[in-house]
């Protein structure tokens, strides 16, 4: 059997902006991947696209798959949420999280979708009371490895072992490259500057991001600076976003997590003049999926909407989908 | 929200028998249910509305701020605008031009950031718009 490498495609959170200002319906956003060849592979976020979503019904799975077929795409991963703080007063109890998945495995099987992404937060217990759920759907549950999350994190260490313990090929990981980032995009910065956030508080925050303190301790260090400087609350939701979604864990990390991976997500958030990607090394990370043999799907994941609203969503994937191809055939 | 996302849609702003009826964008990328909705202000020519006063309308549902957060399984959807219905006779007429403000946070259920705490976003703007 020849190797054939990473499966490409997409994922249509790439354009949160063509979607959010409605110029798109999810027919013209799927037709456009397949037009300018950004796939095979397509995948949704549930609470994105499907506006019955968690239950789909019978009609939306029908055209969502009729659709798919037309357009010569393969459905790769359905990214689907626990949204375990939907109550103000309490979280949600082990058996109600089991049963708000159990619900998006259902709607993952009846749209085709081989792989459902959750947080990785749910932990051990929930994964292992949803793998004979994911069994009988036929449909793969994989936790999400997102920044702050790494390897070595106790968490991601505990739902290993539950994996290995378990044994069932129903449940995964789905790696983010978002783990593994250079630094912070400078957008990312750009944007708090706008804010009003004072430039020696972005320091301080740039400091926070690189040093090795647990992630909790940086959440804390991070709002002393900022009550320190006088910042006002609202700009406090961006300023945590500085650790919850740019994680610096080492590349080589990767190798031990890929027998686990049922998808991966591509992340980015921009493919430079120079067909780079400055914030993550994405070099690094492709010859490692190449020399470990991954074959599974990854989607472009373009996140770039965090810093700018312009609907440049589909350039992006483009510049991804080259700049992936390229380093894969080096 | 910036120039081409708008917090306040420019055509939902109008005049109702008992008061006024607004209608707002979702600034994030899911759709969340609207017990994510933590605070929600709304004010008409620089002068706050009492809460009491504010109805939510929402996948044909019409939902007190009380209501709207037990309302765990009500979900608004990315591409869907939510009324917003002010009771109040007599203090907008169709045709009349008013400066309204709304600012709200949304608890993203899903995004912790440490124990039980879970990442809350605001967003706000103000806007002048001709009531229709």
């Amino acid at each position: 059997m020849t190797h054939t490498g990473p499966v490409l495609g997409t994922t249509l959170y790439s354009f949160t902006n063509e979607w959010q200002q409605r110029l798109f319906t999810l027919e013209g956003l799927v037709e456009k991947v397949a037009a300018l060849g950004l796939g095979p592979g397509v995948e949704v976020v549930g609470f994105q696209s499907f506006r019955d979503f968690p239950d789909v019904s019978d009609e939306t799975a029908r055209a969502f798959r009729a659709l798919l077929d037309r357009c010569g795409l393969i459905p790769s991963c359905l990214s689907g949420n626990s949204d375990v703080g939907r109550r103000k007063d309490r979280l949600m109890t082990h058996d109600e999280i089991v049963a708000y998945v159990e619900r998006q495995l259902i709607s993952a099987q009846k749209l085709g979708f081989p792989v459902l992404r959750i947080q990785a937060f749910v932990g051990p217990k929930v994964m292992e009371a949803l793998a004979p759920i994911a069994e009988r759907c036929g449909v793969q549950v994989a936790g999400e490895l997102h920044s702050p999350l790494s390897a070595d994190h106790p968490e991601v260490v505990a739902l290993r072992e539950c994996y290995d313990r378990v044994g069932s090929p129903y449940l995964g990981f789905v790696p983010d490259f978002s783990c593994t980032m250079n630094t912070a995009p400078e957008g990312h910065w750009q944007t708090l500057r706008a804010d009003g956030a004072p430039e020696a508080l972005i320091d301080e925050a740039k400091a926070i991001w690189h040093d090795d303190r647990p992630i909790p301790a940086k959440f804390g260090a991070l709002a002393e600076a900022a009550a320190r400087h006088g910042v006002a609350e609202r700009l406090m939701g961006r300023i945590n976003r500085s650790i919850t979604m740019f994680g610096h864990a080492p590349v080589a990390q990767w190798a031990e997590l890929l027998p686990y991976a049922r998808h991966i997500h591509g992340k980015y958030y921009q493919v430079d003049a120079t067909g780079n990607e400055p914030a993550i090394p994405y070099a690094e990370i492709m010859a490692l999926l190449k020399r470990e043999g991954y074959s599974g799907t990854i989607s472009a994941e373009w996140e770039g909407q965090a810093f700018v609203e312009d609907a440049i969503g589909f350039e992006q994937a483009q510049a991804w989908h080259a700049m992936c191809r390229r380093l894969l055939s080096a | 929200m910036g120039a081409n996302l708008r917090l306040i849609d420019p055509d939902g702003f109008a005049a109702t028998d008992d008061g006024f009826r607004l209608s707002i964008r979702l600034n994030w990328y899911r759709s969340l249910a609207i017990s994510c909705l933590e605070t929600l202000k709304v004010s008409l020519d620089g002068q706050p509305i009492a809460p009491e006063a504010v109805r939510l309308e929402l996948n044909g549902k019409v939902l007190s701020l009380a209501e709207a957060e037990d309302a765990v399984e009500e979900y608004w959807f990315v591409q869907d605008s939510l009324g917003i219905r002010v009771a109040g006779a007599g203090q907008v007429k169709t045709g009349e031009s008013h400066e309204v403000a709304v600012e709200y946070a949304l608890r993203f259920p899903y995004i912790a950031i440490g124990s039980g705490r879970f990442l809350v976003n605001v967003s706000a703007e103000t806007a002048t718009c001709v009531a229709g």
